[in-house]
């Protein structure tokens, strides 16, 4: 009953047109009244702000911060300009950018969200610009960034190590190594998929009018506007000059959380702050009277995701306080003890969550219930942890919930459904690997084992 | 005029907090490595401050119509079909923030009363969590605001400008 | 929330949810539950608890599940006091560092008067003390020198929770303490961007700190104990053979908790010896340490008010 009305509300707003995160508050409301009364919404804004005010989170405003003062500093641009000399003549070309771009981001933010936010600032009008359409652009940089959360750093091998110890002891370090390989596959996936989207011939537009941000003025006369034809060595020379100072953001985030400096969330603060003096004083880009822009857009573009996060727990909690989950799990994990059918109902079910609960507290609230039977069938945990991990990054990206296309869809300045159409070719990208970490142990445990962890 | 100052109000509370959280978490950097003195109360202001941002934020995103949902649907309405859509989802979104106003209000008065405080520099928690009700107010003009512009829309212009609506 | 109906003969049923903040592989949790299957049998099945780990009713946060429970959107809770202190300083006065060299002397300041003191204080915030269960001792590790007196701190980064009297508790022994997100320690202290940091033995051993840490010493830092709250108003609403009850399974639940977490605890100890460099203070040692709290007491009685600091005093 209280499922009905959970997921019924949800459903019927989410069809009205009701923005996603006021439909995941209503619906939780609404069964809260259902089953306790008026009293019982004290829990709304306890549980509000307990996970917005979350140090976890912290991440993904500082990385749209860093994605919005690199775009206003006309980094953004400069990045883009240089990858365009680079491969911007080749047939997606700006595709294997946009992959290699976020396995790299992927390596500094353990963040789904924050990795499409950083990179999409920067790339999504690229790819418009070269002729791809807005909903495979947006779709494109939001499965690129559910690398995040499986190359390491990743908050949801974190989160997994944490919950899956009452059953199995893994170390955070183990798994992270684990993420590597099916991150390297995924990445050789998403790129396949690139290969068979459709194009339109590339429009020639100015970069910085696409980015709606500050300058941009003098993109018209840089050697990479000419698209379509291979830019000449001194035309790349003089691009990766231009672009040098971006081109160290990731080696100083790299380098400061490898060299012990910061940790990654501060890594996205430290990156923000260079991109500041950048933009300030090298390109002189940016004015100290643009800078209240900068926060206002920041704070924008971070509240719209936040708040999703926020109305998802209230959501979550009716779901847990309720056992929603445990008679799900029962319902489809009662259906068969055969290990293989087992594995696909675990890869089912976790694709149902993925698509309506943020993967790190779908990792709080499924672990729990899918880690023992699994493991009771003989997968390890390893294995485990890296598949519920891919499994969740796919849920960035399906609908109704996925956070990753939110933020790329917003940055395309496309709506959710124009965005969702164009998820197919990444998805299907993303089950294949998915599938294979799920019935191949070896893909997740070879490299830990090489290395002893 | 008045619209423009408020603009100015939701831009500010939700930039300045912002700031803030950077700026703290930017100097902690600093001083932690080159120092070796950390500002140990660094989590608990950037965290919740956080709770600003994201609230002002929101009814920004109220304002530009930036907040993301399904609109196909909406999208292939027309006329009085629309209209009760416009109307139903905008109540939708009024009775969510109304809860956020209403026990928001409640989380921080009892807070005030038992003296809850930051851990570490006991800053007063209900000056984060008034962010919710405040923020909530706020978002519900928007909201109406919204709402009015584009039942006018529908009343007085064909499909044409019924499509700048949504966006 | 609760659910409460009549059941035959005018004697009334319940529903209860209780939240614990740790995992249901922990022994707060394997107490809670032999708290739930107590009542249940003593009230012959009219008094259910539903159980949640990991803080799942309050997005993993403490703070805001001790005020759930204040406030009665939640029935019971084992939290420890530190998340109580802070909603009021006061609950903090039993977690002062060095208060207690070991469990003996923490357990004569428990049965000689701390345990009423919190029962009352509790009482003020509208929840009724159904005694202390214990997340143990607080213990330190890091990857600078083996920890024996209190100058060996100096300019060791250091994590700690976000609480003002850690701060300057480390502050006062010249380390550098600094907060930050548990879920970024581990790496951290891979990478060298902090060199220890201190939590109880089981959290210790339970995210695998020795893989990135050399030294770990068992200082006994800071004695924690769990209330097992319950929402007063709910209490107060039982009859008196239900408060018995309730009372009756609380005593038995804690005593379970204590027994098996100090087991835990040595087993842990022994464990990470292999693993890590393990040094023991003696009571010499940690009077030396004591000795350095003084300034710090100083300061926070006026925080922690007369009556509590004078209610958690060792008494030998
Ligand atoms: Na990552
Ligand atoms: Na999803």
């Amino acid at each position: 009953m209280i499922e009905l009305i959970l997921f019924g509300t949800f459903f019927v707003l989410l069809l009205l047109g009701v923005p996603v995160a006021f439909a995941l508050g209503l619906a939780a409301v609404f069964a809260l009244l259902s089953t306790g009364g008026f009293a019982d919404l004290s829990v709304v804004p306890s549980v509000f702000t307990a996970s917005i005010a979350s140090e976890t989170l912290l991440a993904i405003p500082f990385f749209i911060l860093a994605g919005v003062i690199m775009e206003y500093a006309g980094i953004s641009r400069r990045l883009v300009d240089f990858a365009n000399a680079c491969v911007g003549h080749r047939k997606h070309g700006l595709a294997i950018v946009v992959i290699v771009a976020a396995f790299f981001f992927s390596a500094i933010s353990g963040s789904g969200p924050a990795t499409v936010a950083a990179i999409g600032t920067i790339l999504i009008p690229a790819l418009i610009r070269q002729g791809y359409t807005k909903r495979h652009s947006a779709s494109m940089v939001a499965s690129a960034g559910s690398m995040g959360i499986i190359i390491p750093p990743s908050i949801a091998f974190i989160v997994f190590a944490v919950v899956v110890s009452d059953f199995a002891g893994v170390s955070i370090a183990r798994l992270f190594v684990a993420g590597v390989v099916p991150g390297i596959l995924l990445a050789i996936a998403l790129l396949i998929a690139c290969f068979f989207l459709p194009r339109a011939a590339p429009v020639r537009q100015r970069v910085g009018a696409l980015v709606g941000g500050g300058g941009g003025q003098e993109s018209a006369e840089d050697g990479a506007e000419q698209l379509g034809t291979r830019a000449s060595w001194g035309a790349v020379g003089t691009a990766f000059t231009k672009a040098l100072p971006g081109l160290l953001v990731p080696v100083l985030i790299l380098g400061g959380i490898y060299g012990g400096i910061v940790t990654p969330t501060e890594s996205a603060v430290v990156a923000a702050g260079y991109a500041l003096l950048v933009g300030l004083f090298v390109y002189r880009e940016l004015r100290p009277s643009s800078l209240f822009r900068v926060f206002v857009t920041a704070a924008g573009q971070s509240a719209v995701i936040m708040l999703i996060v926020g109305a998802a727990s209230v959501f979550a909690y009716v779901v847990t306080a309720n056992r929603i989950a445990d008679k799900l799990a029962d319902w489809l994990l009662g259906i068969t003890t055969n290990r293989l059918l087992i594995l696909l109902l675990a890869v089912v079910l976790l694709l149902i969550i993925g698509a309506f609960i943020d993967a790190v507290s779908a990792l709080y609230l499924f672990v729990p219930i899918v880690a023992p039977v699994l493991l009771e069938v003989g997968v390890d945990v390893t294995t485990i942890g890296v598949m519920m991990t891919v499994g969740l990054a796919l849920g960035l990206i399906t609908p109704p919930v996925g956070v990753n296309l939110f933020v790329a869809a917003g940055i395309a300045k496309t709506s959710l459904t124009d965005a969702v159409k164009g998820i197919a070719p990444f998805f299907t990208a993303g089950l294949v690997v998915l599938l294979l970490v799920t019935y191949v142990p070896g893909i997740s445990n070879w490299l830990p084992d090489l290395f002893g962890f | 005029m008045a619209n423009r100052i408020l603009s100015g109000i939701e831009n500010t509370l939700a930039a300045l907090p912002f700031a803030v959280v950077a700026a703290v978490a930017f100097v902690n950097v600093i001083s932690r490595y080159f120092f070796n003195a950390s500002l140990a109360f660094t989590t608990e202001i950037t965290v919740n401050l956080v709770a600003w941002t994201v609230m002002m934020g929101a009814v920004i995103g109220i304002r530009e119509g930036a907040h993301l949902g399904f609109s196909a649907l909406y999208d292939r309405m027309r006329g009085t079909t629309r209209l009760v859509m416009t109307v139903l989802s905008t109540a939708a979104v009024l009775a969510f923030l109304a809860v956020l106003l209403v026990f928001g209000i409640e989380l921080a008065a009892e807070q005030a009363q038992r003296g809850r405080g930051t851990p570490a520099i006991d800053v007063p928690q209900w000056l984060f969590t008034i962010a919710l009700p405040v923020g909530a107010l706020l978002g519900a003009h928007r909201a109406i605001q919204a709402c009015h512009a584009q039942l006018r829309g529908l009343r007085g212009a064909g499909p044409a400008a019924q499509e700048g609506a949504g966006s | 929330a609760c659910g409460t109906s009549e059941a035959d003969g005018g004697q009334r049923t319940y529903t209860w949810d209780m939240t614990v903040t740790v995992s249901n592989a922990s022994t707060w949790y394997h107490a809670a539950e032999q708290f739930a299957d107590k009542l249940a049998e003593d009230s012959n099945g009219r008094i259910q608890v539903r159980l949640f780990p990991n803080e799942q009713l309050s997005a993993g946060d403490p703070a805001a599940g001790v005020e759930q429970l204040m406030s009665g959107t939640k029935d019971l809770s084992y939290n420890s006091t530190i998340i109580y202190a802070g909603i009021d300083p006061r609950f903090g006065a039993i977690n002062a560092p060095f208060r207690y060299t070991d469990y003996a002397e923490a357990e004569a300041a428990i049965e000689g008067g701390a345990l009423d003191a919190y029962r009352q204080l509790s009482a003020e915030f509208g929840v009724e003390l159904l005694g202390f269960g214990e997340s143990g001792f607080r213990q330190i590790t890091n990857n600078v020198r083996p920890i024996q007196s209190p100058e060996d701190l100096a300019g060791i980064k250091i994590r700690i929770p976000g609480i003002g009297l850690f701060t300057d508790v480390f502050r006062g022994m010249d380390a550098n303490p600094t907060t930050m997100n548990f879920a970024e320690v581990f790496t951290s202290l891979q990478q060298g961007t902090i060199e220890g940091q201190e939590n109880p033995m089981d959290v210790i051993s339970s995210a695998g700190l020795a893989e990135v840490q050399e030294y770990m010493t068992v200082w006994n830092f800071v004695y924690d104990p769990l209330i097992l709250g319950m929402n007063k108003e709910l209490f107060d609403s039982l009859d008196p053979a239900d408060q018995q009850i309730v009372r009756d399974a609380a005593a038995e639940a804690n005593r379970k908790q204590i027994r098996e977490n100090r087991s835990l605890e040595d087993s842990q100890i022994k464990e990470q010896s292999k693993l890590m460099n393990v040094t023991v203070l003696d009571r010499d040692q940690l009077a030396e340490f004591q000795r350095a709290m003084r300034p710090v007491y100083r300061d926070y009685e006026s925080v922690w008010g007369s009556e509590l600091t004078a209610a958690v005093d060792p008494k030998d």
